[in-house]
């Protein structure tokens, strides 16, 4: 469980109501893996019944979390994870299993592995921002990023720029992007170096599998228009991972 | 909050002795959708109640003379955990009171966003929402797998009954890269026009199939493969060849056809 709560940063409180409290909760659908004493890596199913259809419901496996430790990534211990989904599950009466996954992971880790295959849903989902307070959260973390990440902290030093934002959805503000970080103004009288304008919803361009490929096709089709120096925007183009932070 | 009239309807906050009347109405709602998972007492006062980020006021009921006539419940970060009403009954005046207390609420608790699931075929809420100046995001991807095939197969069956028009046919379904302790076949008897399911491996079958554990579900579950085009790609190989249509038209019995999946808020995350 802490594990769980520092890769996702999820609370206490939320990890105890998620599954100790849960009354699907079922201790033998929890592995470990183990390096030295100290937990590494883990994997969670939920039972639960489940419509597979209009008039049939069955006995389901939901994955509910597969979490690696920082340190241990990369070492290939999120597949003998996921394969022991095989022996985790026999006896358990589930008909299927299933689970919300990056389908990135899914092609290299769990479609070779255990057949997993992509179910087309008829949901959506309906979003609308009450203010800046997200964009706001996110300067934080952007600033905390050029602080920590060597790559982007010595770009900043020759840098100013401000940039204004016309977002689908959102009320327009501008940030500044200088030496000593990135901050945000909302009613800003400032005249920006560089105006984004975009009919697309900042998780529209940055959801496709290929994020230049959206991007390109966004300007291509005039859903995205960059107008300001074509300097500053090559400049703001090397930024590309700080200014990640917004779009996520 | 307070008590809030949109014309003939009433907007107020749940009250204790509400919980089981919500269920009913959740229950009743979404019960023909794919992907509902059904709702007990237990069930709901978890994923609802005792969620940490959620309290009582979080939720409102919607009434007509009495009856409840829609409901929603809402985290204080902004995220609608469950939102249901009655499409027969002014759908557009409760869809748009239920968001429009939402949206106070969770503006209220300092919420930076609001976000609703819903049913993509669903004007009324995809009306409602685009006059409010929300926003449409992609839902996360749906991933499965089938751990039991025959189990699912006899399910499929009890629930079509087809009857089949022919000769009698033994078909033998080798299952490739399944779980070794699930069935490794299945064998589809068809017998006086009635299909059943067996797990008895037959020593003289007229029809085999050969496929994986993702052909067989993308086949099931109508995604993007089809049957067809599991042939042609070599996943789905069927002996002898004359009777490739025979036995597609057999598969096509255990196909599910691009059921509408539905998953509210409240059931992941």
């Amino acid at each position: 469980m802490k594990l769980l709560s520092e890769t996702f940063r999820m609370t206490d409180d939320f990890l105890a109501w998620k599954y100790h409290l849960n009354p699907d909760f079922d201790q033998s659908l929890v592995l470990v893996a183990m390096d030295r004493g100290k937990a590494v890596g883990g994997i969670i199913w939920l039972p639960r019944n489940l419509k597979i259809s209009r008039s049939l419901a069955v006995k389901a496996m939901l994955g509910a979390d597969l979490v690696v430790d920082r340190n241990h990534r990369g070492q290939g211990l999120a597949k003998p994870l996921i394969a022991a989904e095989n022996r985790i599950l026999e006896g358990k009466n589930g008909l299927m299993s299933y689970g919300f996954i990056d389908p990135r992971l899914v092609e290299r880790v769990h479609g070779p592995l255990i057949g997993l295959v992509e179910v087309p849903t008829s949901t959506t989902v309906y979003k609308k921002y009450l203010g800046l307070s997200e964009i706001r959260q996110k300067v934080m973390r952007m600033n905390k990023m050029a602080k920590s990440e060597e790559s982007v902290s010595r770009k900043l030093p020759d840098l100013d720029v401000t940039v204004s934002f016309h977002l689908k959805g959102m009320s327009p503000f501008i940030l500044r992007i200088g030496p000593d970080g990135v901050s945000m103004e909302e009613n800003a009288l400032t005249d920006p170096s560089l105006k984004v304008k975009c009919d697309l919803t900042p998780s529209e361009l940055f959801n496709g599998k290929s994020k230049n490929l959206t991007l390109i096709r966004a300007l291509l089709t005039r859903r995205l228009r960059v107008k300001g120096s074509l300097k500053k925007a090559i400049i703001l183009y090397r930024l590309s991972r700080l200014l990640g932070v917004l779009l996520e | 909050m307070s008590l809030q009239e949109t014309e003939k309807y009433a907007f107020r906050p749940y009250r204790k002795g509400d919980a089981k009347d919500l269920i009913d109405f959740f229950n009743k709602t979404h019960e023909p959708l794919a992907g509902f998972v059904p709702r007990t007492l237990k069930y709901w006062r978890w994923c609802i109640l005792s969620r940490p980020n959620m309290d009582e006021e979080g939720i409102v009921v919607a009434f007509y003379e009495d009856q409840i006539v829609g409901y929603a419940a809402v985290e204080r970060s902004g995220k609608i955990l469950e939102f249901c009403y009655n499409r027969n009954c002014g759908g557009e005046l409760i869809v748009s009171g239920l968001l429009s207390w939402c949206t106070e609420y969770a503006s209220h608790h300092g919420a930076s966003s609001v976000k609703l699931n819903a049913p993509v075929q669903d004007a009324v809420v995809r009306q409602i929402c685009e006059d409010e100046g929300f926003t449409e995001e992609p839902f996360p991807s749906l991933f499965l797998r089938i751990l039991d095939v025959p189990d699912l197969f006899r399910k499929l069956l009890d629930l079509k009954k087809p009857i089949v028009e022919g000769s009698d046919e033994t078909i033998l379904v080798d299952l490739a890269k399944f779980p070794s302790w699930c069935p490794q076949h299945v064998t589809i008897l068809v017998h006086d026009g009635q299909v059943a399911v067996s797990t008895e491996k037959q020593a003289k079958p007229t029809v085999r199939i050969e496929a994986d554990i993702s052909t067989i579900a993308s086949c099931i579950f109508g995604s993007k493969c089809t049957l067809y085009r599991a042939i042609l790609e070599r996943r789905l190989r069927i002996r002898p060849l004359r009777k490739i249509p025979r036995a597609l038209k057999l598969l096509s019995f255990f196909q599910l056809k691009k059921p509408p999946w539905f998953v509210p808020a409240a059931d992941y995350g």
